[in-house]
């Protein structure tokens, strides 16, 4: 059941997973206006360095460089394309080496999809909707997303359970062409949607029982809260943009090439 | 049955709605191997055409929206920037609840839904291309033609599939 591994519930529990998640959020966007605001090799490389601390702390490498692996396809994919566009067509600037300038574009692409993944690994789905709840979004999408999520490995068991016996009463998935194979998942499609209903409607027996909609105002048992590391992640985040503005402004920074040379 | 309030008996429908199609697209085996590595996923979409079509418009749109915060937050997904993250995400397939407009015409409503998905994914590739291809290149040729191709694909699996269930009477069970 190797499948739906990755959507099992699993608690984790480090300095990262406990930090705010807007505060999470805030740290990406800093990062993500860092990461826009400079095409240069140097700061990106740095950028793409910061975050692999927070990484070790969170110990989500296994999961950091499964992404990384999905990303560095599409990453050479634009060096590659950006380099023969600017080596043969000459659309590069001036300032860079024809090299340089799609090592930037790639690098900043890199960054920019660990830097949101990063935010995803180490936020729990309940934390994120605590937090969308807490920003005010309507308690009815919070509650359909934590327990949609919730749902998953549920589902997915039966799912599994489904096409077992259906195989076993002879019906053959991988077999025949196209419009076959399409409607060879007729069989499974149907008992699952008609589960899938059954479950609803336990589920709306579920929250009638317990008087779902009867308050106007919700309280919550957790209640997300600003901690001092939060307040820190803030500090840097903040620091990162007043030196990323300062280095814009007044220092020329040094192409790769300038200091290999 | 009638006891259960029907907008609780919604919302309900609609998370499981979800649920199903995070199991149909990650979770159950494709329908197609393409030989490059491709695959035509086992018809995620059907889900959700089927609650818009069954509930309407806005209970569509919605759980439309909620199943791309879903998907944006399980492993495997490819966020760069804001703009692009909405785009993808939930605007792509809150369209496929667009399908509730046609109510009376599924395959039609299939149609629709699939392409006001193909229009979010089409802008989002723009968008992306314009940052990171090349100046002189074509980012809208590209972007219809990678979104387009898939997308045609999936919608003739979306429309066989939906077909044979509104015949079967499957979208006025348990009402």
């Amino acid at each position: 059941m190797s499948v739906f591994e990755g959507f099992r519930f699993r608690h984790v529990s480090s300095p990262i997973h406990r930090l705010d998640p807007r505060v999470k959020f805030f740290y990406v966007l800093v990062i993500f206006g860092v990461a826009i605001a400079f095409l240069e090799v140097l700061p990106l490389i740095l950028l793409f360095l910061i975050q692999i601390p927070f990484v070790l702390v969170a110990s989500v490498q296994r999961e950091w460089i499964r992404s990384l692996k999905g990303a560095s396809f599409l990453a050479i994919l634009i060096f590659v394309v950006n380099f023969a566009f600017g080596y043969f067509g000459g659309f590069y600037p001036s300032s860079m080496s024809p090299w340089e300038y799609p090592l930037a574009m790639s690098l900043r692409f890199l960054v920019l999809v660990e830097s949101f993944s990063i935010f995803f690994l180490t936020t729990s789905p309940d934390h994120l909707s605590l937090a969308l709840e807490q920003s005010h979004v309507p308690y009815e999408f919070c509650f359909a997303f934590t327990t949609a999520v919730r749902f998953v490995p549920v589902l997915a068991e039966e799912a599994q359970t489904i096409m077992d016996a259906q195989k076993a009463r002879g019906l053959e998935l991988e077999k025949g062409n196209f419009i076959k194979r399409v409607r060879n998942y007729i069989p499974i499609l149907i008992p699952l949607i008609v589960s899938a209903i059954r479950r609803s409607l336990e589920l709306a027996e579920a929250m009638e029982s317990r008087a779902w909609g009867a308050t106007e105002k919700r309280t919550n048992l957790y209640v997300l809260k600003m901690r001092s590391a939060d307040y820190t992640l803030i500090a840097i985040s903040i620091g990162m943009v007043i030196i990323s503005i300062y280095v814009r402004l007044f220092i020329t920074i040094p192409s790769l090439t300038m200091l290999l040379t | 049955m009638s006891k259960i309030a029907s907008d609780t008996k919604m919302l309900a429908e609609g998370t499981v709605i979800i649920a199903l199609t995070v199991i149909l697209k990650d979770v159950l085996p494709p329908i197609y191997q393409l030989p490059q590595g491709g695959s035509v996923s086992a018809a995620g979409m059907v889900p959700l055409l089927w609650f818009a079509l069954r509930r309407g418009l806005r209970p569509g749109l919605e759980a439309g929206t909620v199943y791309g915060l879903v998907h944006m937050a399980l492993p495997g997904s490819y966020i760069v920037d804001p703009i692009q993250a909405l785009l993808d995400y939930p605007i792509a397939f809150a369209a496929l609840g667009l399908a509730g407009m046609f109510r009376k015409y599924p395959l039609a409503g299939v149609g629709v839904g699939i392409f006001g998905r193909f229009l979010a994914h089409f802008a989002s590739g723009v968008w992306f291309f314009s940052q990171y291809a090349p100046a002189g290149t074509h980012p809208v040729v590209y972007s219809a033609i990678y979104n387009g191709s898939f997308l045609f694909v999936e919608f003739i699996v979306s429309a066989i599939l939906i077909y044979i269930v509104v015949k079967r009477r499957l979208l006025e069970i348990y009402l």
